[in-house]
């Protein structure tokens, strides 16, 4: 599972995400309204936050489906830098 | 020669149609790169004007053997790519039409669109496919290893031999207020009149490399083949998962040595927000065209820091007339300028501004509705002689001739010195990320939901971020509740990306105005208290 600083980055970007529903490991964040514009942010906030930068094969929609992938991309980038 | 190919061989001979425009420079020099795009293996390739026009040949060939008539419609479904470009260029060699449709569409689009148009031949790029092919539309699939039809087209009588100039080029399908898309049909005289006075502009040499963001079944992509080819220079296609990401795109762009990029203001804001070092890094870079919505100032000023030798064009006008006007933003924007001239029409075109009563508008500061004449004019809308009457009219200052212009519902004024400034529409058409939206589609979309009693939509636009949909809904008393998800999910099944709601707020009920109507501007006001 992830930390809270994770959970508060990716919820700013989920404007149909009410704040009283959980965010679940799978959930499809295109429905809850992340779209190519937010998801940029969200790299930029992860980057920033977890002091990393992502490759560019790590950039791609594909590891932006849902908070599991991204937080499994994230472990990658974070290892990969360590 | 039988008459036929008679009749072939001097419509391909001939510029006054699309092929015949864009692959000139094959004959002059054919050496010369017309595309570079990513290949499989992620490296760049480049493909020559002559191999371009090969390849258009090769497909005509195949096409041909299709035994379709003047005038008939192919769709192709796919990204921008070199094929695609042949496959198009191949259609205007046989005098067909071809209609653009993106991978992305949702399928319940498609299939409007596919009812709609009833393309003769549905072609798509490898690797991208539809099931929802009716029988008897012909398909083919195409791709650097050329065109192969998989499944012929009904046999049919055909009654034309020679393809002309006032033939159907392509049709554009964009957001229609009825709840269907509405479909530009656009003839080969129209798009080679502009194309051949963008060139008269002078904006390119043969040495430029374009940078084309626009995906293929937005008319922007159109404009960057001719604006490119036209002027022999060289193409470079981004794709859609460079684009996405700021530092994917400047990388692009710089590995490609692109010397201008085209595209919607959009494609901007993440790289400077977040690439603004690479940007800078960009010295090939000598130009940046616009188009589709108005640039925010704020990060056009931006751009002009990040990147101070670049010259910035203003492309304004709707896919009616491919575009309109072509105007330099100074450089740097002075202070206190709070809106860009949209300048005045290309050479051969005039504006004119018109009152409700259709009286022109002369006066500096009054704002009034741009009509357009021009060679460039669309046909009309597909299947749809109704709401082309609405926007072909009579010359209000020339009414006996029977010449008609185009009422585009933008509004405007004229400034000090004779250009004209946008100011919005008279209709509740909206831009998104360049893409026209109309308001009323998607309120039709949202209450066709059974947890809907009433929708409006509205454009969010705030300083320094995207502007978004935002959809007001009421929910029905009756139905089982619906959630904020559910009703994005509804949209996007029949929506395209740009036209679903990116924001949902649910009301007990909508705010009225004195005379009954929506008030917009409450709900408005609403936002900032319900954000």
């Amino acid at each position: 599972m992830w930390d809270e600083q994770f959970e508060e980055i990716v919820r700013k970007q989920l404007p149909l995400l009410d704040a009283g529903e959980p965010l679940a490991a799978d959930l499809v964040l295109r429905d809850y309204g992340l779209d190519s514009m937010s998801t940029v942010e969200l790299l930029a906030a992860l980057e920033s936050g977890y002091g990393v930068r992502f490759a560019d094969d790590a950039m791609d929609m594909e590891n932006f489906a849902t908070p599991e992938t991204i937080w499994r991309t994230l472990g990658k980038t974070i290892a990969a830098g360590s | 020669m039988n008459r036929e190919a008679h009749l072939a061989a001097v419509w391909q001979g001939s510029t006054e149609n699309l092929h015949g425009f864009m692959l000139a420079p094959a004959r002059f020099a054919p050496e010369r790169e017309a595309v570079v795009e990513r290949d499989a293996s992620g490296g760049l390739t480049a493909v020559t004007y002559r191999q371009l026009a090969d390849r258009v040949a090769a497909y005509a060939d195949v096409l041909a053997e299709a035994g379709l008539d003047v005038g008939e419609r192919v769709m192709i479904e796919s990204d921008n790519s070199s094929a695609a470009i042949a496959l198009l260029l191949a259609c205007s060699t046989l005098g067909l039409v071809f209609i653009p449709v993106s991978p992305t569409t949702p399928e319940r689009r498609f299939e409007m669109i596919m009812g709609d148009a009833a393309p003769a031949l549905y072609a798509h790029a490898a690797g991208v496919e539809r099931e929802a092919v009716p029988a008897g539309v012909g398909r083919a699939v195409f791709g650097p290893d050329g065109l192969r039809i998989e499944r012929r087209p009904a046999p049919r009588i055909r009654h034309r031999r020679r393809a002309v100039p006032t033939d159907t080029a392509y049709i554009i399908f964009t957001s229609g207020t009825t709840g269907r898309p509405k479909g530009v049909v656009m003839s080969h005289r129209s798009v080679v009149a502009f194309y051949r006075a963008v060139r008269e502009e002078g904006l390119l040499t043969t040495e430029d490399r374009v940078a084309s963001t626009s995906p293929l079944q937005f008319d922007f992509s159109l404009f960057d083949m001719g604006f490119t080819f036209g002027a022999g220079a060289t193409l470079l296609l981004v794709h859609r998962q460079d684009l996405g990401w700021p530092r994917r795109f400047t990388s692009f762009l710089r590995e490609a040595g692109a010397t201008q990029v085209d595209g919607v203001p959009s494609i901007w804001r993440p790289a400077l927000r977040h690439a603004a070092a690479d940007l800078a890094g960009l010295d090939r870079l000598r130009g940046v065209l616009f188009s589709g919505e108005e640039f925010p100032l704020p990060e056009l000023r931006r751009l002009q820091q990040v990147l101070p030798a670049v010259r910035i064009t203003n492309l304004y006008g709707p896919t009616e007339s491919m575009a309109i006007s072509l105007t330099e933003v100074p450089n740097p924007l002075p202070e206190g300028q709070d809106r860009l001239s949209i300048g005045t029409a290309y050479r051969g075109a005039e504006m004119t501004i018109h009152d409700e009563q259709g009286r022109p508008v002369e006066e500096p500061g009054v704002v009034g509705q741009i009509h357009l004449r021009a060679p460039s004019l669309f046909t009309g809308y597909w299947g749809d002689p109704d709401t082309t009457r609405r926007v072909l009219v009579p010359d209000p200052l020339d009414p006996n001739s029977g010449r008609t212009v185009l009422r585009t519902g933008d509004l405007a004024y004229w400034g000090p010195d004779g250009r004209l400034f946008f100011v919005g529409r008279s209709d509740s058409q909206v831009q998104v990320r360049g893409n026209r939206v109309e308001l009323g589609e998607v309120e039709r979309h949202l209450l066709d939901h059974p947890g809907v009693s009433s929708a409006v939509v509205l454009l969010l636009d705030s300083v320094g971020a995207a502007a978004q949909l935002a959809a007001f809904v009421v929910a029905a008393p009756d139905a089982p509740a619906v959630d904020k998800a559910a009703l994005r999910t509804f949209c996007a099944e029949t929506l395209p990306p740009y036209m679903v709601p990116q924001k949902i707020f649910f009301l007990n009920e909508l705010p009225l105005t004195a005379n009954g109507k929506v008030d917009r501007a409450a709900l408005l006001a609403q936002t900032t208290a319900l954000v």
